[in-house]
């Protein structure tokens, strides 16, 4: 069981507990106030790497302030916004392989069908993947990685880490995006026919887009958060986690102790496939 | 006339909405059918007092205040938010705090509605594992083969009244990362509540600004 799966379990139990009286907006609380405990104390472990962890992310915030979040306000004020989505829609189509690989590894036959749709509708008549007609047909665009993989398999994901550059992470998904980064087709063409300007360009403007798109998010974010640092890990370990259980129903997730296994890949399908 | 019609069609909508669920919820009972109905009428509602450009800032603010009040635990939910050092403040720590939670989420939340344009949200159906929380499930539907935005609401009813209890937007309980962080700052603060406090005064100290 992955510690974001639990901390996920935990905002269910801890609601549990907190009992229905409590929500008739009681003056006083005696009778429950024990229970209120439930959660907090396991919370602690969340992040024990913090020390680092915040050393790493005054890092990231410095390399952003210099450089990443000009390039990605230079990049929103140059570019149109269709043309911005053009380039969005155009990477996301370059990662077909490795999501539809990972879909594969999570036996997630159906998904695989959709980002095959996707590729084959969106090369041809979305332009090379800049337009994303299948999206407009109702095949929306999901994302899968090694990482969510490993989760799948029953790997946790160990500590919160913070990685220098790249940003939020642990050590199960960095694990993944070195995978990633090893086996995907682009990258392996590029390095045998020596096009050494393919891999730096693309992840470049990968960064550049993404970090673009989350401009007024985390602007916002930043702005209403008491701590931003544990406000981002927050986000990280609870997004992750919708991702790996392809946003089954929160009230359905599996409970602590409940380990996924291959041999049942639908489990969380059922439920996540509502569109 | 017109808002009987209005209302008329929101009950149609609410209605179609509790038919296409009863096949899939397990357990459609009275207690989730109302709270699709409520998330519905109030989705209906902040859309039509809060989604509209011409309001003035301040008005903004009192409706959405209004709205906060009536539709969600807004108390409970702040004394879920500082779990357990809930316990460790004062009585007056807690009066205070109750007024400063409820003015940050008013300040965090009344300007999303600014940039409000046009999307709908569809409601789609409500569980119960408990038969304590609903959690009714929607989405915010987006133009141009944008995926929806899912938004799961959890609802409780204890005084036949339903109230949300937390709001869950793409997996991520606003609640829970607001837990996370307060306990953070308390922590950081030496585990004093009132390092929190301060925290908060500082941070909805614009808003009031704005209010008055």
């Amino acid at each position: 069981m992955s510690a974001s799966a639990l901390a996920e379990e935990r905002v269910g139990r801890a609601w549990d507990a907190f009992g229905n009286t409590q929500i008739a907006e009681a003056p006083e609380q005696t009778a429950n106030e024990e229970e209120l405990d439930l959660g907090m104390d396991e919370e602690e472990d969340t992040d024990p790497l913090e020390d680092f962890n915040r050393l790493m992310f005054g890092f990231n915030e410095m390399i952003d302030v210099l450089f990443l979040r000009p390039a990605a306000e230079f990049y929103t004020k140059v570019l149109p916004p269709p043309f911005q989505r053009g380039i969005r829609n155009f990477l996301r189509n370059l990662r077909t392989p490795v999501i539809l690989v990972n879909d594969l590894l999570q036996g997630e036959v159906e998904r695989a069908g959709t980002t095959l749709t996707r590729f084959a509708i969106n090369t041809t008549v979305g332009v090379a993947g800049f337009s994303d007609q299948a999206g407009k047909m109702g095949f929306f665009y999901h994302n899968e990685d090694f990482g969510q993989t490993f989760a799948v398999w029953g790997v946790g994901d160990g500590p919160y880490l913070m990685l220098p550059v790249l940003g939020p992470s642990n050590p199960r998904d960095f694990v993944g995006t070195v995978v990633e980064f090893l086996v995907d087709p682009i990258n392996l063409w590029a390095n045998n026919a020596n096009e050494d300007w393919v891999i730096p360009t693309r992840v470049g403007l990968t960064g550049v887009e993404r970090r673009a798109a989350s401009l007024e998010f985390l602007d916002e974010a930043k702005k209403s958060s008491l701590d931003y640092y544990t406000t981002i890990r927050s986000l990280y370990q609870q997004h992750r986690d919708d991702e790996v259980q392809n946003g089954a129903d929160v009230d359905k997730r599996p409970a602590p102790g409940f380990s996924y296994n291959l041999s049942k890949p639908g489990q969380n399908q059922a439920s996540g496939k509502q569109h | 006339m017109m808002m009987t019609k209005r209302y008329f069609i929101s009950v149609l909508v609410a209605a179609t909405c509790l038919f296409i669920a009863k096949p899939v919820t397990a357990q459609a009972d009275a207690f989730t059918d109302g709270a699709v109905t409520f998330i519905e009428a109030l989705a209906d509602d902040a859309v039509k007092s809060l989604a509209t450009k011409e309001t003035a800032k301040k008005d903004r603010i009192a409706k959405f205040r209004a709205l906060l009040n009536d539709n969600f635990a807004v108390k409970s939910i702040g004394r879920w938010v500082l779990g357990r050092y809930w316990r460790k403040a004062s009585k007056t720590e807690k009066e205070e705090y109750n007024v400063l939670f409820e003015d940050l989420i008013v300040a965090t939340y009344v300007s999303r509605f600014e940039e409000f344009n046009g999307e709908t949200l569809k409601v789609m159906k409500a569980t119960s594992q408990n038969g304590k929380d609903a959690f009714v499930k929607s989405e915010i539907i987006r133009p141009g083969g944008q995926p929806p935005v899912r938004v799961d609401w959890r609802v409780r009813a204890p005084n036949a009244k339903y109230k949300i209890v937390d709001v869950v937007v793409e997996g991520v309980s606003m609640s829970q990362t607001q837990r996370s962080e307060f306990s953070s700052v308390i922590k950081r603060e030496g585990g004093k509540v009132s390092g929190l406090l301060e925290a908060l005064r500082k941070k909805t100290k614009i808003l009031r600004e704005t209010e008055k």
